[in-house]
């Protein structure tokens, strides 16, 4: 794999994905795409639509196989692993789904008591832990409300709180602030960089929110034309003169959030 | 020449992937009842399965009376009309009793629990599986085929042969009132006739032979009709529309696989075990 996807002086990788390509019919969406994510990271990839960003997210997690190449979360190889192995890779991981994915027939709690129950925790030490989680998303008071009686934002907090569950080693977040307002954006942002700081999870968020990325990113990879055409800082970023950073960054480029101002 | 040759190679596309999803549905119906009868978590399985249950009978429950009542009703008075020009009205409660047991009965009910039951279960498998909550489901490691086919399939076993008995109670009662009011056959003696109509050839314990072959036509009515929703909305995708097309495809497939399984199931007992 190119060295040059994988941070300087980083040997602990969790997640390496190496020559990975994936085609639907003609389209080519990833092209031999090499990135590596260090553990306890918090690694943002970007890209304009369509250039394959949450086609990456679901090679991560086993939920698309690549035409070409490897996938390997942890060590254990992803794309082709057993039902065992696949298990075993999902027990250590959260996703947090771009329109939340919550099960609509089950309550706020009960859908994050899912993957608890899952686990075979007894009823005690699964509802402690709900209320923990509802708790550290400021939505302890909503428990036994439906999907449908929530808002968009308190519904990505539930999806968050059911990602980090189980306390899992890694967390992907497929677009998690989209259609959110600022605020609300701000509060999703803010459990991102709680997952990472609090409960010791590396990060994947795919997103085009440059706001939002610089505020919650260790990393960011950007892909352009199916491979990762950068892989920066936020501080590089916002210097880079990648074109496609630029258009980017020259949407808003006198507030990027983060308190840093862009040239 | 061209228009020929692209409708025969949509015909055939058609049917490949009508093959296709034929012998999905038919692993998905075998791999539900393998972990429906051994579950993992057998109290969780007893529970999603009664839960199950009982929404399906509280949601067509009316309506099969509705329809029982009227069927019984029709089925009588149209038999009626006829035995009388041979002077044969007492033959109607034996007639109507065997015509509702043997193939009104699970042919109703069927037709019945595919466009409310099987239709809802499409619809939310549908919904589910393009909001991602399917997605979700399997990376909680939590199997869609436990969590939620198999106990719709099987409960929708049951629920048919449930309601099966009742819309052959209720279309021999309304069978029997249209048989007082138009031919003067009293509803007792009506109901004495269904009855002992129904008495032989009695096999497995009490049961009849028209009893208990509509019985079994109704269980396996039900769990083709399950199966074919849960595969439809498992395969649904392309946002709303891919969801009424899942609703539509399995309403129309259980509709016909009704007809053309009843009419083997009624060949195996009636002929082929005569």
């Amino acid at each position: 794999m190119s060295d040059a996807n994988v941070p300087k002086g980083t040997d602990d990788v969790l997640v390496r994905l190496t020559g990975v390509s994936k085609r639907f019919g003609e389209k080519v969406v990833l092209d031999g795409l090499d990135l590596a994510i260090p553990r306890g990271a918090n690694v943002v990839i970007m890209g304009l639509s369509g250039t394959g960003k949450s086609v990456t997210l679901k090679c991560m997690c086993g939920m698309l196989n690549p035409d070409a190449g490897t996938v390997s979360v942890d060590g254990v190889q992803v794309n082709g692993a057993s039902r065992k192995d696949l298990r075993r890779v999902r027990s250590k991981m959260g996703f947090v789904f771009q329109g939340a994915a919550l099960i609509n027939w089950l309550s706020a709690r009960e859908n994050v008591a899912l993957p608890l129950r899952e686990q075979g925790l007894k009823a005690r030490e699964v509802d402690e832990i709900v209320d923990q989680r509802l708790d550290e998303v400021g939505l302890s008071d909503i428990g036994d409300k439906f999907p449908g009686e929530l808002s968009g934002g308190m519904r990505k907090r539930v999806g968050f709180a059911r990602a980090v569950a189980t306390g899992p080693d890694l967390v992907l977040y497929d677009e998690p602030t989209t259609g959110l307002d600022p605020m609300t954006t701000r509060t999703i942002d803010e459990l991102i960089v709680a997952g990472r700081d609090r409960y010791g999870a590396t990060g994947v968020v795919v997103s085009h929110d440059v706001k939002s990325a610089l505020r919650v990113a260790d990393r960011i990879a950007l892909l352009y034309e199916g491979r990762v055409a950068a892989f920066l800082t936020p501080d590089e970023f916002v210097a880079s003169d990648h074109p496609v950073i630029r258009s980017f960054l020259d949407l808003d480029p006198a507030d990027d959030g983060s308190g840093r101002r862009a040239p | 020449m061209r228009a020929f040759f692209s409708a025969l190679g949509s015909f055939c596309s058609g049917l490949g992937s009508g093959c296709e999803h034929a012998g999905h549905t038919a692993l998905l119906l075998a791999d539900s009842i393998v972990r429906g009868f051994v579950p993992r978590q057998p109290l969780r399985a007893l529970r999603r399965f009664i839960d199950q249950l009982y929404s399906q009978l509280v949601k067509s429950l009316l309506v099969v009376i509705i329809v029982g009542a009227f069927m019984g009703m029709i089925l009588a008075l149209q038999t009626g009309e006829e035995l009388r020009n041979y002077g044969a009205e007492e033959q109607l409660a034996a007639i109507v009793a065997a015509s509702m047991a043997r193939e009104m009965g699970p042919f109703i009910t069927a037709i019945i629990l595919a466009a409310t039951v099987g239709a809802a279960i499409a619809a939310e498998l549908g919904t589910m599986r393009v909001s991602e909550e399917i997605d979700a489901l399997e990376l909680m490691n939590i199997d869609p085929v436990t969590f939620l086919v198999s106990p719709r399939i099987l409960a929708l076993g049951v629920s048919a042969v449930l309601l099966t008995v009742l819309v052959n109670v209720i279309g021999v009662l309304g069978g029997g009132v249209v048989a007082q009011a138009q031919f003067g056959i009293p509803l007792a003696d009506f109901l004495e006739g269904a009855r002992a109509s129904l008495s032989e050839p009695v096999i497995f314990g009490s049961l009849s032979k028209d009893l208990y072959s509509g019985l079994v036509k109704s269980l396996v009515f039900g769990l083709m009709i399950g199966a074919l929703a849960c595969a439809s909305g498992l395969r649904a995708h392309g946002g709303a529309l891919g969801v009424g097309r899942a609703v539509r495809q399995s309403v129309v497939a259980s509709v016909v696989i009704t007809l053309i399984v009843g009419y083997l199931i009624t060949w195996v007992f009636w002929v082929l075990l005569r």
